[in-house]
């Protein structure tokens, strides 16, 4: 069983600079994205989006959108496509966001949804995730 | 026994209110470790302290909304069996050492039926009951642990 330094020896193996990376996660089938090392909560917004948020002063910081073989299965469905290239497995993370509210529609009235976008359009060197690599 | 690629935490499983194993990949730990803000990691203390004395234990982790179409919809479903426990630790361990955990926040950790842990987050508090998760009763299909149902 884990002890307090087996957990303090698997974090001092990661003691690194910070870098934005989204990336996949098979168990949950969710896309994870922090923009920066910030203590932060999470804030669920509805069955798709959770944003996490910081301790601070409340701002997204990062975000996890689930069910994403639901929701690339339903934009298929409707003829959108968010992936890099056709029948890829990399996809377009502001695409896949701004597609939420054609299979939800309140998503749309939602606040998060907009904050997220433009947290997406400051950072230009997290634009896309690939699902091949999965964690 | 340690299983091999797992960091393992023995706990409450609250389906039984029995001694069981709670697991996290090797694998998760590293994506966290990598691409996530430090904090999360120093938060295994966190997921410790309450796998070992949940306040409350959920099953069936209720990730689609009822305002939005069919399940059949869904090509993976949202594990029906998942199990969350939640509470509030006593102290919260950081990087900056011991503090107390965040006011108005719980702490929840997200498992599989087979207490594979895959996520661990600090939520905003149920007003009321502020161990609880704001929302709960929308996130989750059954209280489970305690016994005793919250009225």
């Amino acid at each position: 069983m884990a002890t307090e330094t087996d957990i303090l020896d698997v974090i001092e193996r990661y003691n690194r600079p910070f870098s934005p990376t989204p990336t996949y996660t098979e168990v949950g089938d969710c896309i994870e994205l922090f923009f920066c090392d910030e203590d932060f909560h999470a804030d669920r917004v509805d069955c798709w989006l959770t944003v996490y948020r910081s301790f601070a002063d409340n701002r997204v910081i990062g975000f996890m959108l689930k069910n994403v073989k639901t929701l690339l299965s339903a934009f298929e469905s409707l003829g959108l496509d968010c992936r890099v290239v056709r029948q890829g497995s990399k996809v377009q993370l502001v695409s896949l966001i701004a597609f939420v509210p054609w299979v939800e529609p309140a998503a749309v009235e939602r606040n998060p949804y907009r904050d997220l976008l433009n947290c997406l359009k400051t950072h230009p060197e997290v634009q896309e995730v690939d699902l091949a690599r999965a964690a | 026994m340690m299983t091999r690629g797992y960091q393992e935490f023995e706990g409450v499983d609250p389906r039984s209110g029995d001694i069981g194993v709670y697991r996290i990949a090797m694998a998760r730990i590293d994506n966290i470790g990598r691409y996530h803000p430090g904090w999360k990691l120093h938060d295994l203390f966190a997921v410790a302290s309450i796998c070992a004395k949940p306040s409350y234990g959920f099953e069936g982790l209720r990730d689609i909304d009822d305002a939005f179409c069919s399940k059949e919809r869904f090509v993976d479903l949202p594990d029906p069996d998942g199990i969350c426990v939640v509470g509030i630790p006593r102290v919260r361990i950081t990087s900056q050492g011991k503090r107390p955990p965040p006011s108005g926040y719980t702490f929840g950790v997200v498992a599989t039926k087979r207490l594979e842990i895959w996520n661990w987050f600090w939520w905003a508090s149920d007003p009321i009951e502020n161990e609880l998760p704001l929302n709960h009763q929308q996130r989750f299909d059954r209280q489970i642990w305690p016994r005793k149902q919250i009225s």
